[in-house]
């Protein structure tokens, strides 16, 4: 643990996520190229939205399951082969070991 | 008539005639007295500590005109106990004060102890404290043509006893002759759930572009709604789980859509002989309450007790399971306690639930949706299409709302949409005219949009309260004003109503305004703090750590001072005088603006919370802006009078985004507005850093009102308690008056505030959260010690008439001048105001 002057740091990647990469047909979400879900998380339900990154993407209209076990978000590109996932509640994201990696036929 | 034949409101019959007995006698001993504050109002706690030299007014036998008057002698209160019984004058139990009776022929009498307030820190009802106003010189109101930012002729809001202030809520407590009886709160709940087509958005800030999914859309497979796309526990869809519950549903008409669920509990003014007749009165101003994020569901998978729970549904089988439960978690019914005072108010008030948007995570427009939805509900209800013993008992013409923390963002909205759709060229058969809106700890989720997408609340919305706590452990403002997700403070800053108030309280957290929601996680008061980002802090396996009696997580900081934390009772005291009095003030009628421009402290003593704990900012419908600091155009102030800086390191900025690269601090993260300001540099001597002229022509009048205000804070080192000084840096305001080229100049300073109520400046609030690290167990010990003090802006006012000699028709212009010293001034909204 580390204290800091105003944002977190100092983070070890969380463990233990599941992870779901989504492409989505063109149209079927308009703008929107791929949809994300994750589970295995607890997440408090709070006022602050919870955000999201894969790589230097920004997932768009996150939202936390009901329960707090999972979230989802959108994708406006198809994400880079190794793009790692990060969240958080604060402006600082806590990373993951949630690669994105594309099957090959 | 005197001025003390106006009515007093306060409902104690003795006060006014009392107080102009008091000032006859007080005129025979020592001369003319110009004015008194009040220290303490009957049945209140005192909002200031005593000083030698106040008056204590006693009604003489019971409720009689006339009054006793007793000079106070020294500042300490003593304990009945601790008084041998010659010195007190053994009025009961109670704190008692050093004295001297006065009669009225002026022979002083014998020393004594004088009881001033109550065991609980009460005054009694046939007393009342107050302290002489210095003798000023009179001020002659002259018009003046309508002007920008100025609304009202000046007094139109102005207190019936000037200089006084308003009597507080605590003096309308028990024991009063009243002309009605106070009405019994009743309560009416939606018989059965209520199925709207409310759309569900998707929404996001890209760069400054507000942008929401292309096609709002209820559509369940947009949210995954009909897939097991959190399976969890159950063997349900989402959809099917929600329907459970009645908070979504598949539309019955297109069963690819989903239906939102609309619930409400409303309680309004009864009477005792009927558990649903409406008091007569009506019809009654409308508060709708709309709470924040929550989770909505919880689930069991073993034997329940049927029994219901406060703010819990009850308990249903989920089919397919052998024993799984699931019940709905009722955020919306976690401010009872606010609204049965309200009822007994005259006020009637909705708690709707949200809960369709919580269960979808959902931002601000949804739940805007959802207000208009309830408005539409509300319409329903006054015309008897839901049979309720409210119809045609609810003013719809006198309409608020309260949300809080993402509900704060909402009503917000709410509102706009409203006005927009009453403005529209289809507006409602009905129109619900929303007067007042109150955002609690809100976030602000669009104000770092272009400004055009931001939420402006203006009228047709008249007032406009923000109420936000140093200890926010949720909406905490982590990084500053220029994070994605801001504060309240964004929200006043950017607010243009007749009359905007923001109170910043220290020790109140996010949570503790409502009851459903998680409080108390732990043993002993001093753990009862559930925000979600101090959730840590005083769970186990934690070792106990004595130095702050606390049990803290392993490594610094030693103690995370949660004995800062208010009480639930405080907070629920703070809600009920500042948000209820909110809407008794500005729906009912009620005469309590003095405590929306700080004039004063209503919460009694012992409450939890004092004055010195409350940092306020206003502006009231009569006041003229003189500089904003926006500058537009270029070196003008709001005026178009120019403004100059003659310091050199006299800055503008956009708060947290220093163009110089010289910050001395930290800025951003500390800061939590959003607005420009002056930030002002001392120097190693006292130095003018800043000095703006008025316009000639009727601008330069001052007389319209009775303050120069400005908002102030300055860089504070918050890095730990200690570090925080007492004081701000030295300052003065330099006025320059007169009609010819060489203006005369007259000053004031610090000493010349007006403190009265909770108007005294404060320094920064220490907090520091633990943030837990997302995404692993809650039980963990991972997660960080995060400073999220604030410097906070609050606006103090000077009285026009401490300027001495100055020529206050003919005002030309305004100095700032520093004190030597390092410590950076931040300064803004400089105005006048008719307080």
């Amino acid at each position: 643990m580390t204290t800091s002057d105003n944002t977190p740091r100092g983070l070890e990647p969380a463990a233990g996520l599941i992870a779901r990469f989504e492409p989505l047909a063109p149209g079927q979400v308009p703008g929107f190229a791929m949809k994300i879900t994750v589970r295995g998380v607890q997440l408090a339900l709070r006022g602050l939205p919870l955000l999201a990154r894969l790589g230097g993407q920004e997932l768009r209209g996150v939202a936390v399951s009901p329960a707090g076990d999972g979230f989802m978000g959108l994708l406006e590109h198809a994400p880079h082969e190794g793009d790692r996932l990060s969240f958080g509640y604060e402006s600082a994201l806590h990373s993951t070991d949630v690669v994105y990696r594309a099957l090959v036929a | 008539m005197s001025r003390w034949d106006e009515p007093s409101g306060t409902g104690t019959p003795w006060v006014a005639p009392g107080l102009a007995e008091a000032e006859r006698d007080l005129n025979e001993m020592l001369g003319p007295i110009d004015g008194y504050d009040v220290v303490g109002w009957p049945g209140s706690g005192l909002n200031d500590r005593l000083r030698p030299g106040d008056l204590l007014l006693r009604a003489r036998g019971g409720f009689r005109v006339r009054a006793q008057v007793a000079h106070v002698a020294g500042p300490e209160l003593h304990d009945a106990d601790a008084l041998s019984s010659g010195d007190a004058e053994g009025a009961g139990d109670g704190w008692y004060a050093e004295a001297v009776w006065r009669s009225p022929a002026g022979q002083g009498r014998i020393p004594a102890y004088v009881r001033v307030v109550d065991s609980r820190g009460r005054v009694p009802q046939n007393q009342i404290v107050i302290r002489s106003r210095p003798i000023l010189p009179a001020v002659a109101p002259v018009s003046l043509p309508p002007r920008q930012g100025l609304d009202d002729a000046p007094g139109a809001e102005e207190p019936p006893w000037p200089g006084l202030g308003m009597p507080d809520a605590g003096a309308l407590d028990g024991g009063l002759e009243e002309t009605s009886p106070t009405p019994t709160p009743r309560s009416w709940e939606l018989p059965a759930t209520e199925w709207v087509n409310v759309n569900y958005y998707l929404e996001w800030i890209k760069g400054d572009t507000l942008e929401y999914l292309t096609q709002p859309t209820r559509k369940t497979t947009d949210r995954g709604l009909d897939k097991e796309a959190f399976p969890g526990l159950l063997p349900l869809t989402l959809i099917d789980l929600l329907a459970l519950l009645e908070i979504e549903r598949p539309d019955p008409a297109s069963p690819a859509d989903f239906q939102m669920g609309l619930k409400t509990k409303a309680f309004y003014p009864g009477t005792a002989a009927s558990p649903t007749d409406v008091a007569p009165g009506g019809p009654y101003p409308v508060v709708l309450i709309l709470p924040g994020n929550h989770g909505v569901q919880e689930v069991r998978q073993s034997p329940v007790t049927p029994p219901a729970t406060a703010g819990r549904g009850p308990w249903k089988k989920i089919p397919g399971t052998a024993d799984g439960w699931v019940r709905e978690i009722l955020s919306h019914a976690g401010y009872e306690y606010l609204q049965e005072d309200l009822a007994r108010s005259g006020v009637v008030s909705f708690a709707i639930s949200t809960n369709p948007a919580n269960a979808l995570d959902a931002m601000v427009q949804t739940r805007a949706d959802l207000v208009m939805a309830y408005l539409d509900l509300l319409r329903r209800i006054q015309s008897g299409g839901i049979a309720s013993p409210l119809a045609g008992h609810l003013d719809l013409g006198r309409v608020g709302l309260l949300g809080h923390s993402r509900g704060g963002d909402g009503v917000v909205k709410g509102a706009l949409d409203n006005a927009g759709r009453n403005a529209s060229s289809a507006p409602p058969a009905t129109p619900i005219q929303i007067k007042a809106v109150c955002a609690l700890a809100p976030t602000d989720s669009k104000g770092t949009a272009r400004p055009s997408d931001r939420p402006v609340m203006a009228s047709p919305v008249e007032r406009f309260l923000v109420v936000y706590g140093s200890h926010d452990g949720d909406v905490s403002g982590v990084g500053g004003g220029l994070e994605r997700t801001g504060t309240g403070f964004r929200h006043y800053d950017r607010s243009m109503t007749r009359w905007d108030t923001m109170i910043f309280v220290r020790g109140v957290a996010h949570n503790r305004f409502n009851t459903t929601w998680d409080n108390s996680h732990s043993p002993g008061p001093a753990f009862q703090h559930g925000d979600p980002s101090h959730r840590l802090v005083d769970q186990s396996p934690y070792p106990s750590d004595p130095t702050c009696g606390v049990t803290t997580p392993p490594g610094p900081p030693a103690c995370p001072s949660p004995t800062e934390y208010r009480s639930i009772d405080a907070h629920k005291a703070l809600a009920r005088e500042y948000i209820g009095g909110f809407f008794r003030w500005a729906l009912g009628g009620e005469a309590l603006e003095a405590r929306f421009k700080g004039e004063v402290f209503p919460l009694a003593a012992g409450a939890g919370i004092s004055a010195a704990d409350v940092a306020i900012q206003y502006m009231v419908p009569t006041h003229c802006l003189i500089d904003g600091f926006q500058r537009d155009p270029p070196g003008r102030n709001a005026l178009a009078g120019p403004a100059s800086y003659t310091s050199s390191q006299t800055v503008e900025f956009e708060l947290g985004n220093r163009p110089d690269g010289n910050s001395t601090i930290p800025l951003a993260p500390r800061v939590p507005h959003q607005t420009r300001i002056l930030d002002a540099r001392p120097g190693s001597a006292a130095q003018v850093v800043y000095r703006t002229e008025i316009p000639a022509g009727p601008l330069r009048n001052t007389r319209p009102y009775s303050h120069i205000c400005f908002r102030m804070t300055a860089g504070f080192d918050v890095s730990a308690p200690g570090t925080i000084l007492s004081r701000f840096p030295p300052w003065k305001l330099r006025i320059f008056t007169g009609e010819g080229s060489s203006p005369a100049a007259s000053e004031a300073g610090p000493a010349a505030l007006d403190t009265r109520g909770v108007r005294a400046p404060k320094p920064p609030f220490f907090h520091e959260l633990w943030v837990p690290r997302e995404g692993v167990a809650k039980s963990s010990l991972s997660g960080e010690v995060v400073n999220v003090t604030k410097l906070h802006f609050q606006t103090v006012a000077i009285p026009l008439v401490a300027f001495r000699g100055a020529d206050l028709e003919h005002l030309q212009a305004v100095e700032l001048e520093l004190g030597a010293g390092t410590m950076p001034f931040y300064f803004d909204t400089l105005c006048l105001m008719a307080l």
